[in-house]
């Protein structure tokens, strides 16, 4: 195979790659990687083949490898057996709230630390950067009491979405992001809004949201992918079987239908975060480039 | 002539308390913008935090603190076989994180810079597990691992003619076996975000080693190492600390069992408070955690300054 001078990014020179030695270690490295790939992707692999097995078969001593026939017809029995429409749907709500929590509180603050600057307002910068490195799981209990019996109303929060939606208008990892992204847009943009009688409040969200496109798609993203994947704290809060989101779904339902049936219900959850990975892929790279930004 | 400039000083006076009347508005209004976020910092971080500290002296009866006493809660946590059994076993999955965790990216990462045919289609077939949602793959490992001949690992073995062994209910295997499952979705996002950091060391330093007569392992060694190792070290920490609060694999995959043999501090905690009931062991056990994982992050923050400093 031609190899293009573009591609290579590392210590190995173009010149080099065309002694013999050098092509063998060559084709040693790609060699490893389709072996890793391979042993890799054999779970899923696995979890596709035995999805679509019948009771019987996946039971079946010796194993099959391949089933005899996909049971396609499994799919919408499962879907509704394991009652995932609505599941998707508490997902769903759970994510756009917090996303709209998130971005708009999370970013007001980001943009109020990075363009207004009030008096005092250092006090929250270090604060902020402080509290980011702090160690998380001491507050499981008292987080708990918190939405138990939530100060001042005392009222209950449990299975309402409010404990997923409130604590996102507070993240500190997510404000620094925001403010570091908006330190980048010229103050002229907001004062020339300024002139035009613009507020700060409508300058943020004529002005400065628009103009955030990449961060705003980004901070959706996690906020997706987080509610998919959030289990613990809705294993706590959401005891109604109605309002459990997917990954509480998927563990409330383990025991409770045969196994091949069990792995397709895991194999139509992996299928569909592929497609919203695939969907937001751009994003989700930004996303880990970012997070490089931590450090 | 006086009453003129008397005017003026009046003006002056009045134009910067006008001013400073302006910038104290202006003051409000952004830090009634932060106000929202501000609060539930208070509601959902301090408070929690203080009344850990606080509740954790208190007998707690429910969620009720019924009367203070000290720290007989630390005492009767400490002095609890689970917390010794948990404490030690934390300290095992952090070691085969560390094991597992460790090397695999960085070679791969390696590999993954060193390709030079598909480069995108390796590199999205690497990361691909990372898509799987983390419940997902708790469960199919569950699967994989099945003590009967029905789970993968004991289906490849019986290829080879091995009887069918049991493996996540095997006290010695289980705290790696979660971590594999839990590596499986780590390492490929792990690898690129190093794969990042190698690629953005300068190619020039490696042609001007090449003509200087270094080899390909020489320049490996000597020119793209050691520019990653502050990146390699602190994602290291960062992991070590992630690993230290391990809770919902071990909780999905064993619950703790068997015997214990799996059970973490954070699934001790969860399991003093919401399993036997005992809230104030459970307020406890947190600020436990909460104080290991402040020496880890002091740590870390010591590392990431004396790494960053040249």
């Amino acid at each position: 195979m031609k190899i293009k001078e573009k591609n290579i990014t590392g210590v190995v020179g173009y010149t080099e790659l065309k002694k013999p030695s050098v092509r063998i270690y060559h084709f040693l490295i790609a060699a490893v990687l389709v072996l890793h790939i391979v042993v890799f992707l054999l779970p899923l692999l696995w979890l596709i083949l035995s999805a679509f097995k019948s009771t019987k078969e996946f039971l079946q001593i010796p194993p099959t490898i391949f089933p005899k026939k996909f049971h396609w017809e499994y799919i919408p029995k499962v879907w509704n057996r394991c009652k995932f429409g609505i599941a998707y749907l508490n997902t769903g709500i759970i994510a756009a709230g917090g996303c709209v929590f998130n971005i708009v509180f999370n970013g007001l603050t980001g943009y109020v630390l990075a363009h207004l600057r009030p008096r005092g307002s250092k006090l929250v910068n270090t604060l902020i950067f402080w509290m980011m490195l702090l160690p998380g799981g001491m507050s499981t209990v008292p987080l708990y009491m918190t939405y138990t019996n939530f100060p001042i109303l005392h009222i209950s929060l449990v299975n309402t979405f409010w404990p997923f939606w409130l604590p996102a208008m507070f993240n500190c990892f997510n404000i620094l992001l925001f403010k570091s992204f908006f330190n980048g847009i010229s103050k002229t943009y907001i004062e020339a809004a300024r002139i035009d009688g613009c507020g700060n409040l409508k300058a943020f969200i004529k002005i400065i949201l628009p103009l955030s496109k990449p961060i705003v798609m980004t901070q959706a993203v996690f906020s997706v992918t987080g509610s998919l994947n959030d289990f613990f704290w809705p294993l706590l809060i959401l005891t109604d079987d109605k309002l459990k989101p997917i990954a509480l779904k998927l563990y409330a339902l383990k025991g409770m239908m045969t196994q091949n049936e069990y792995l397709l219900a895991m194999l139509i959850v992996t299928f569909i975060a592929a497609i919203i990975f695939l969907m937001f892929q751009k994003y989700i790279v930004q996303g880990i480039s970012l997070g490089g930004i931590k450090e | 002539m006086t009453r003129r400039n008397a005017a003026k000083a009046t003006d002056t006076a009045a134009l910067k308390r006008h001013k400073l009347k302006q910038e104290f508005l202006s003051d409000f209004g952004a830090w009634m913008l932060m106000l929202p976020s501000l609060l539930a910092m208070v509601i959902f971080s301090l408070r929690p935090l203080w009344m850990s500290m606080v509740y954790s002296t208190f007998e707690m009866h429910g969620f009720e603190p019924v009367r203070f006493i000290g720290l007989a809660n630390f005492k009767s946590v400490i002095g609890d076989l689970l917390f010794n059994k948990a404490l030690l076993n934390t300290v095992k999955y952090v070691f085969w994180s560390l094991i597992i965790g460790f090397l695999p990216p960085i070679i791969l990462a390696i590999l993954l810079n060193e390709v030079t045919v598909f480069k995108g289609g390796f590199r999205f077939l690497t990361y691909f597990p990372t898509i799987v949602p983390g419940m997902v793959a708790s469960l199919l490992f569950v699967f994989l691992y099945y003590p009967d001949s029905s789970g993968l690992l004991n289906m490849l073995l019986g290829m080879i003619g091995v009887e069918p062994k049991i493996w996540l209910d095997n006290k010695n295997l289980t705290i790696m076996l979660i971590i594999v499952s839990a590596s499986w979705t780590g390492i490929g996002g792990t690898a690129l975000y190093y794969l990042a950091a190698l690629q953005g060391v300068n190619r020039d330093l490696y042609e001007a080693a090449m003509i200087d007569g270094a080899g390909i392992f020489t320049r490996l060694r000597k020119i793209m190492l050691p520019q990653l190792v502050p990146v390699f070290m602190l994602f290291l920490v960062r992991q070590m600390i992630a690993v230290f609060g391990i809770m919902q694999e071990p909780l999905v995959m064993t619950g703790g069992g068997p015997d214990n043999a799996s059970l973490s501090i954070g699934l001790l905690t969860y399991q003093y408070t919401f399993t036997y009931g005992y809230t104030d062991k459970g307020l406890a056990l947190g600020v436990i955690q909460f104080l290991l994982g402040l020496v880890m992050t002091v740590f870390y923050i010591f590392l990431d300054r004396k790494l960053n400093k040249d």
